[in-house]
């Protein structure tokens, strides 16, 4: 599934945004801007293309459930829109496929219900429907749960890659292993739940005897995680884990640079950062891992450089992989992780409008020659030239 | 929309400017703030030595700074209060060039010298606001020698002066020295709004702001340079 473009209306603060994203696409903006608000868009087109849009499907893909009135947009000066539409487009082969919805959401906490639906194939219409349609349908229910395969044909398969979308925000006691995940999932909770579990999958030896972490060598992942000599996945011990703190049924041991070879510590005694590390190589490299997500504050924990040298390497694995991922940050070493040379990975920035408070997203591009001028991104994010900061000192 | 950027002393001028703009064109703008500066330290450092020091750093490169990223910059304003022209030594610097070897061979504001002879007010120049504006908008713009010139706003005596030509009706409202001490925050309101602790805090400029707008007119006829910049922005955006 390559997207080529994804359109919100009437979505919180949302009012009327169209952008066409890479595979990995990093958003920033003030606080407040509307970054997380995009990543909430794009869950509930994926529950309502795939599924259906309720408080269970919502809270499965981390969106933060809202009072009812709350999804809709609201903005003082400008037109309510009826409806809350989104639109997708992408490439599956040689062909676009767009798929349409309108969605009304009702006072209370029951299902949204279905306005208008509907796919095309290069503008044919495939399937659709509305309240002037001869077949009515179910109206809380969406397409993939509704359309025959021979209506949708082999559309079908690459429309169910957004099925999985959720939205990734680990937090430090859940990676560590001593709190549990409340939204728990396979390969990785939502807030990095089963990291330990997720980490000993990818581990493996190749052919040639070398000790390899999913796609990268392990001593690839050591360049990130500097201080340790190793890492690996065990039961827990005594000697690794104060008997007193909880534990999860397996756990990640690391042996650090300059200690005895034979001492161990777990996730719980470990540098932070170190973890969310292994969480975002897990999420891109994971064969069970969604081909389509989002991670909230992607940088949270990390050391600036460590940011930058992680972004890097997610950059290489997602498009290597052909996922898509949607980030946002607020630390400007990230951006120097970026090649936006390459259109796989786009930055936008997201701010709203002093007139109408609504959100906008614009795509920065920057030719080579700007960064030639010892200007990195991180530089001209800080002083303003990119846009997305607030006016303050 | 149009995308300008903001090279200002302080945040509460570009909320000004910004503000005026989307007045003057009647449409949406996506403002950029590139001075001050966002990050902590604020490199460039703040008020009218920050505006300055951009103008050095970015002046040779603008044209690769306004069009190396997209959305490309359509239009900077450079703003600069008046106030500098009378209390600021270092920008007369090039004035007594003949009076000090150091001259020319260092960024006045990085000069250590201590005999040094600059004297303010500084008598090499035309007097009043229009000499003011003159020798400060040429000292600032020498630093362009691109194709894209920017806007260059010394309002006098500062920003401020121009929430007094939209509440009183004086007749020289440029030539009031410290106008936001002086008169907008003198007392605990001005016109009925309050100045808690005589700051001027965002949520107070925010209120005088839509007043500036509402009576632009008037401000233009009392302050030479709202209306150089009503037809600056009009004529190039």
């Amino acid at each position: 599934m390559i997207i080529e473009s994804i359109s919100v209306k009437g979505f919180k603060s949302l009012n009327n945004v169209t952008f066409e994203p890479g595979n990995v696409n990093v958003f920033i903006g003030a606080n407040g801007a509307g970054k997380s608000t995009i990543l909430e868009a794009i869950g509930v087109l994926s529950a309502a293309m795939t599924d259906r849009v309720d408080n269970s499907s919502l809270d499965r893909k981390g969106i933060r459930l809202s009072t009812p009135s709350l999804y809709k947009s609201s903005f003082r000066d400008t037109k309510k829109n009826p409806t809350i539409g989104f639109q997708i487009q992408w490439k599956d082969g040689q062909d676009q496929i767009t798929y349409d919805v309108n969605l009304n959401n009702p006072n209370d906490d029951s299902a949204w219900r279905y306005h208008s639906e509907a796919l095309y194939r290069n503008q044919e219409k495939l399937w659709g429907r509305s309240g002037n349609s001869q077949v009515q349908y179910d109206n809380r229910v969406g397409m993939l749960m509704l359309a025959q395969e021979v209506q949708l044909g082999i559309i079908k398969a690459s429309a169910e890659q957004l099925k999985d979308y959720a939205i990734y925000q680990p937090s430090t006691p859940i990676l560590r292993g001593i709190s549990p995940d409340k939204y728990q999932a396979t390969p990785l909770g939502l807030c990095g739940g089963r990291l330990a579990e997720a980490i000993e999958e990818l581990l493996h030896t190749d052919e040639d005897g070398d000790m390899k972490f999913g796609d990268l060598y392990i001593d690839e992942v050591l360049e990130l995680v500097d201080w340790a000599a190793n890492f690996s996945v065990a039961a827990p011990k005594k000697s690794s884990i104060n008997s007193a703190v909880p534990t999860s049924r397996r756990v990640i041991e690391f042996q650090d640079k300059f200690m005895r070879e034979k001492d161990r510590f777990t996730a719980y005694d470990a540098s932070e950062g170190s973890l969310y590390v292994l969480f975002l190589l897990c999420l891109a490299m994971h064969e069970k891992s969604p081909n389509v997500f989002a991670v909230d504050n992607f940088d949270q924990a990390m050391n600036p450089r460590l940011a930058r040298a992680t972004t890097r390497l997610f950059c290489e694995i997602i498009k290597k992989r052909n996922k898509t991922a949607f980030i946002t940050t607020h630390n400007p070493l990230v951006l120097d992780g970026l090649k936006l040379n390459d259109p796989a990975v786009r930055l936008f920035t997201v701010e709203r409008s002093k007139n109408d408070g609504t959100a906008q997203i614009k795509r920065i591009e920057v030719t080579d020659e700007l960064i030639s001028l010892d200007q990195p991104l991180s530089r001209l994010w800080i002083n303003g030239r990119l846009g997305g900061v607030p006016n303050l000192l | 929309m149009k995308t300008i950027g903001f090279v200002c002393e302080g945040p509460r001028d570009s909320d000004m400017l910004e503000a005026v703009i989307r007045h003057i064109l009647n449409e949406d703008i996506t403002p950029l703030y590139l001075q001050p500066e966002a990050s902590l330290d604020g490199e460039n450092g703040n008020g009218w030595k920050g505006v300055w020091t951009w103008c050095l750093k970015n002046g040779n490169t603008l044209d690769q700074y306004m069009q190396g990223a997209i959305p490309k910059i359509d239009m900077i304003i450079i703003q600069m209060d008046g106030d500098v022209f009378r209390k600021e030594r270092e920008v007369h610097c090039a004035c007594y060039a003949d009076e000090c070897a150091a001259s020319g061979e260092v960024f006045p504001l990085n000069c250590k010298i201590e005999d040094c002879p600059v004297v303010i007010p500084c008598g090499q120049h035309e007097a009043g606001i229009s000499g003011c504006v003159e020798y400060l908008q040429n000292l600032l713009l020498s630093y362009f020698p691109g194709q894209y010139i920017p806007v260059c706003l010394i309002p006098c005596d500062s920003t401020d002066a121009w929430i007094v030509a939209a509440f009183d009706d004086f007749e020289d409202s440029e030539t009031i020295a410290d106008p936001w001490n002086n008169i907008i925050s003198k007392k605990k309101d001005y016109h009925g709004i309050r100045v808690p602790g005589h700051k001027k805090t965002k949520t107070v400029y925010d209120k005088f702001i839509p007043v500036v707008c509402q009576n632009w007119e008037s401000v233009k006829n009392r302050c030479s340079q709202a209306a150089y910049f009503d037809h600056a922005i009009s004529a190039v955006l």
